[in-house]
């Protein structure tokens, strides 16, 4: 099948380029076809030797397709080619390099005359005042808005992110403007090929240093320390600065003129390199080499009198590593693997920007949450020197104060991972652009490289991805799980405490889920077929939903249980006939402790309704039965005294809400009168208010001659004065026997 | 510039207006002049044709020897100011403006002393015979022109606005001034540019109708010659300009040079110096206390730069050890100008003798006349009374 298709892209190949030529030939327009041309047309198609002629052909063409596609080893020989060849040339170079500034010379005579050397400078001259005088009026209504942002004071990271953002957004606009005026000016005009180089060699050198001046100002802002990205100091800023910008300087200016001396010597052979300019860029190349290696001593001579932050020895490794990062990239650069050299270089400076941007980061939100505490504590402060009337004419202690916490702290990791996530995407698109692997092209074919590529970019995706989610889950769920404090014995639980249930379960769902999705993807990129293995797991899912059902039914539940914050850890609960504290609420079932030390586990599926004695408050009646002839204003008046003394207690005083009341008589018994009085407490606190009320009523009741009623027989006989002792002591008996009838017990709950 | 730092006398103030008012004159004829140029986007003919009207003007035998003394007054106070200035570290605008100054003169000689020496002469020194001049036939005096013209137009613009600045009512002027401060050398410049193309382009076909002439040196190519017999001979003009170039820069450098006797003799005693609440710096009663603050980059206003002319540099004295030297006239008729009171003075003008010397600065650093936020600082007048 493949042949068949390759053969008919072969003939339609051969057609399209034979109506190329055709149409190239003709210069009239092209007419339809005639029915004759027609006719002959599917005459020749069906001809033999043509149908033969076309078949060589297609076998020609599928011979020639292999050899698109090299072998490793070919690709190796041609590098191994490439390297010699150059070789070779840095020889024919170092041979010719006493001649090269003749050459040059000769030549730069020979294709400009004096006048018109002049006249180009005038232009040139021209074309840089029409960019400065741009630059400068963009400059005149933009400057109050600079200088407000370097001289204001900005304190939070954020505005002073902006601040240096907008900064350079300002001077990036000034050289656009430059560039504009400059540039715009000079291509209007056309110009002869070496001083069109010449001339846009000039200006887009002149651009481009200051663009990176632009760029070091917005690291390292050398004059306002305050709108400065780098943690470094003032002098050590200002020398780094003047380093990089000196260096980045020479660098430009050696290519720029690299591109016009290849310009001149091979103005004739274009995309050859004559042995003089290569002799001169080699010079050069040399040149900046060492310059690196003296720039980046300096700046690491400097870092070490200016800055405490690396230790010594770390910093003598990093200046070790710049130094042969440097010495690399010249030496890839110098046998020609410009790919080499691009990936060396790239890699070789991810690394410390990685460490700078961490510090950064780091910097950052130091300042931020020291900005946040210094700021929360004179907000205390205040309070605390506003409050003092207050304070003296409530007679309170003030509130303990509560530790600071900032709301930072959790993004610091984000913030970070974020960061790093950024860079390694710029990273590999880097890569990817310089080994021209075609990421961004969707070819049918893949090559090797193309193909590992994509699958580090999308594993490296997603496992950043699943790395930065999981890393803030983790990080608010910890902070959020840190801030719960679990209650005190004998205190009823917040509200967090269904948070501290609900959030472990949460942080092993995001785990695995993450986790499963990471391995998929990855699965996926790596060419593996997914398919089977979710159908299996969507077949396993619903087999074991099917066997477990009732286990889902608890979790599910169980999760609406807790996110109707029915119960919490450490309540006293009544479900059904059950009744205990909760101990402990895990995913599927519920453990209940009897006051008796009994331990119930309910499953979440079970619970239909429960009661929660430990919510808000708690109402306790009380009885108290006392005779006919009991003054009850007095029993108010002491029931009165009574809940004083209870308010009063130090120990629970502060839970009872509403404290003993008389609630008068309740109702007329046959031999007494019953007394209602009530409190209502915070849950939990009822029955030591109960023990005590008892028991002070009771006290009360007894020095005020109050008595309690009792359950007394009086008989009373119709002349019982002529009754013997005898016949008494009968009527007394049975008497006795008739009020003598068991007692239930009341239905008052037991105390836990 | 700074020329009546501390004199006490009114000199200063004298100096500081002839300098501003023969520098506006030179401006206005170079203002004209550039624009007569700048019709070479129309053609030659619209140059000569405008040039009676526009740079015809100053040619008079009323305006050309005015125009030749103000050059030198201006020239020579500019010097001056060089020689007076406490320090040559201030911010690029006036460093610009110092040395394009320095060398205008240098550079115009060639085209000054040239042009009026035909006029001498008695040659019609038009704008076609001087296009062709300066771009086929001596292209180097071409090229010095443009850089005449950039350095001349820098060093107008940098005076002019610094002085406009400085003044609260123009503040809504100068927003409409900068486009025009581009456009007139950019069009002069655009003017010379085309009309030396269109010569350019003109000579090439008379090269090519003619080759036969080709290696002879074409006549268009050289100095317009005289009809009659120069009555200044060419040498003598040659001399004259070379005289001329010389005798400036050797005068600048004579300038600069006494200035660095003068810095190196003058006695200087250690300042320390406070700022409102910023922790004091070490300084030197070499310099204003304005210049201190920009030597430890401390932010201050200052619209005029240190000329005392703006009064946003103002800062009320909180406490010095040693007596302070009274305002000078410059310093005196602005702080009148501002109402200010007994305790404030001119950072620009003021220059500690020594000790401890704590000020308090009564505008923000990036204060400008055009802010409306900053429309409601109290004037100086405002708050306090004299202590």
């Amino acid at each position: 099948m493949f042949w068949r298709q390759l053969r008919a892209w072969s003939i339609a190949a051969v057609l399209l380029l034979i109506a190329t030529i055709t149409a190239a030939q003709e210069t009239t327009p092209v007419a339809p076809p005639s029915a004759n041309d027609l006719h002959e047309f599917t005459r020749l198609l069906a001809d033999e030797r043509i149908q033969n002629w076309i078949q060589d052909q297609a076998d020609g063409a599928e011979a020639a397709a292999p050899e698109t596609r090299k072998t490793i080893r070919a690709q190796l020989r041609e590098a191994t080619d490439r390297v010699n060849a150059r070789v070779d040339d840095l020889s024919a170079a170092w041979a010719s390099f006493d001649q090269a500034p003749e050459v040059i010379a000769a030549r730069w005579r020979e294709q400009l005359t004096p006048d018109r050397r002049v006249r180009s400078l005038t232009f040139a001259l021209i074309f840089l005042f029409f960019g400065a005088g741009l630059e400068w009026l963009s400059r005149q209504y933009t400057n109050p808005l600079r200088r407000r942002i370097e001289f204001g004071t900005f304190r939070r990271p954020r505005e002073r992110l902006y601040a240096a953002l907008t900064r350079t957004a300002l001077a990036l606009t000034g050289l656009a403007m430059f560039a504009i005026g400059s540039i715009g000016a000079f291509s209007i005009v056309s110009w002869p090929p070496l001083l069109y180089t010449l001339i846009l060699a000039t200006l887009m050198g002149i651009v481009s240093v200051r663009a990176i001046n632009t760029l070091i100002k917005l690291f390292l802002a050398p004059k306002v320390a305050q709108l400065r990205l780098l943690p470094v100091g003032d002098r050590m800023a200002r020398v780094v600065g003047r380093t990089l910008m000196t260096f980045s300087a020479m660098l430009i200016f050696a290519i720029s003129l690299i591109d016009v001396f290849d310009q001149l010597t091979t103005a004739d052979v274009p995309e050859a390199v004559s042995p003089e300019t290569l002799s001169v860029a080699v010079l050069f190349a040399l040149l900046l080499l060492v310059a690196s290696l003296i720039a980046i001593a300096l700046c690491f001579s400097q870092a070490k009198k200016h800055t405490g932050l690396i230790s010594h020895r770390s910093m003598a490794r990093w200046r070790v590593y710049l130094s042969l990062l440097s010495v690399l990239i010249f030496a890839t650069w110098l046998v020609d693997t410009r790919a080499l050299m691009w990936t060396v270089g790239a890699i070789g400076l991810t690394i410390p920007m990685l460490k700078l941007l961490k510090g950064w980061t780091n910097m950052a939100f130091d300042h931020a949450i020291a900005d946040f505490t210094t700021k929360a504590e004179k907000a205390r402060a205040a309070e605390t020197s506003l409050d003092p009337e207050e304070i003296i004419s409530e007679e309170e202690a003030p509130p303990e104060p509560e530790p600071i916490v900032d709301p930072y702290e959790t993004y610091r990791p984000i913030a970070q991972r974020l960061i790093r996530f950024a860079v390694f995407v710029a990273l590999g698109l880097t890569l990817a652009l310089i080994w021209n692997a075609g990421v961004f092209e969707n070819s049918e074919t893949p090559t090797v490289a193309q193909r590992i590529f994509s699958i580090l970019i999308d594993s490296a995706a997603a496992v950043l991805i699943a790395d930065l989610v999981w890393t803030w889950g983790k990080t608010s769920i910890d902070r959020r799980l840190a801030a719960y404090k679990p209650p005190e014995d004998g205190q009823a639980p917040g509200p967090e405490a269904r948070m501290a249930t609900l959030l472990p379960l949460l942080r092993v769902v995001l785990m695995v889920t993450l986790l499963s999705m990471v391995i998929m993807s990855v699965l996926s990129s790596m060419g593996v077929n997914i398919a089977p293995i979710l159908a299996g797991a969507s077949v396993m899912g619903i087999a074991i939903g099917f066997g477990a059902q009732s286990l889902v039914k608890d979790v599910v539940s169980g999760i609406f249980f807790l996110i109707d914050d029915a119960f919490r850890v450490g309540e006293y609960v009544e479900i059904d006939q059950l009744r205990g504290t909760v101990e402990k609420i895990s995913i599927r079932s519920l453990q209940i402790r009897h006051h008796r030390g009994a331990v119930h586990t309910l499953p979440f599926g079970e619970l239909k309704s429960m009661t929660n004695y430990s919510r808000d408050w708690v109402i306790m009646k009380l009885e108290f039965r006392v005779p006919f002839d009991t003054d009850l204003q007095l029993v108010k008046k002491i029931v009165k005294k009574v809940g004083a003394e209870l308010k009063a207690n130090e120990h629970y005083g502060d839970s009872i809400l509403d404290t003993l009341k008389s609630q008068g008589v309740r109702r007329m018994e046959e031999f007494n009168m019953v007394v209602g009085v009530k409190f209502m407490t915070r849950p939990g606190e009822q029955w030591l208010v109960r023990r005590d009320a008892y028991q002070k009523v009771r006290d009360a009741f007894e020095a005020n001659g109050i008595r309690m009623a009792e359950r007394n027989v009086k008989v009373e006989i119709a002349g019982d004065e002529h009754l013997t002792e005898d016949e008494r002591k009968a009527v007394t008996a049975a008497a006795q026997e008739a009020v003598t009838q068991p007692v239930k017990p009341g239905v008052i709950p037991d105390e836990p | 510039m700074d020329t009546a730092r501390a004199t006490g006398k009114a000199s200063g103030l004298i100096l500081r207006t002839v300098r501003i008012w023969s520098g506006l004159f030179l401006l206005a004829f170079v203002t004209t002049h550039l624009l007569n140029v700048s019709l070479g986007v129309i053609s030659i003919d619209a140059m000569d044709a405008a040039r009676p009207f526009l740079s015809g003007l100053w040619a008079n035998p009323v305006m050309g020897p005015l125009l030749l003394s103000a050059l030198f007054i201006h020239f020579c106070l500019g010097l001056w100011a060089i020689y007076r200035r406490p320090t040559l570290r201030t911010n690029l605008q006036d460093l610009v403006q110092l040395f394009s100054g320095v060398i205008v003169v240098p550079l115009l000689a060639t085209h000054a002393v040239g042009v009026s020496s035909l006029k001498l002469n008695g040659v019609t020194f038009d704008y076609a015979a001087a296009i062709k001049f300066f771009w086929l036939g001596q292209p180097a005096i071409g090229l010095l022109q443009v850089i005449l013209l950039s350095v001349v137009w820098v060093h107008g613009c940098a005076g002019l606005f610094t002085w406009l600045r400085a003044k609260e009512s123009m503040r809504n002027v100068l927003g409409g001034l900068y486009p025009i401060a581009v456009a007139v050398p950019v069009l002069a410049l655009v003017g010379f540019a085309e009309a030396g193309r269109g010569v350019l382009i003109e000579a090439q076909a008379m090269q090519n109708a003619a080759p036969a002439y080709s290696e002879a040196p074409p006549e268009y190519a050289e100095t317009p010659a005289p009809s009659a017999a120069p009555r200044v001979p060419y040498e003598v003009i040659k001399e004259v300009t070379n005289q001329v170039i010389w005798g400036s820069l050797a005068l600048a450098l004579l300038t600069f040079a006494a200035r660095g006797v003068r810095v190196a003799l003058r006695r200087s005693e250690t300042v320390r110096l406070q700022r409102g609440d910023t922790p004091p710096i070490e300084t030197t009663s070499a310099l204003s206390v304005y210049d201190s603050f920009q030597a430890h980059h401390q932010p201050h206003a200052g619209l005029c730069s240190g000329r005392g002319r703006c009064g946003t540099c103002a800062v009320r004295i909180l406490s010095s050890e040693f007596p302070l030297p009274d305002p000078s006239a410059l310093e005196a008729k602005t702080l009148g100008r501002l109402g200010a009171a007994e305790d404030v003075r001119l950072a620009c003008q003021l220059i500690p003798s020594g000790g401890f010397l704590q000020v308090e600065p009564l505008y923000p650093a990036d204060y400008s006349f055009k802010d409306e936020d900053y429309a409601r600082v109290e004037p100086p007048r405002a708050s306090e009374a004299p202590a």
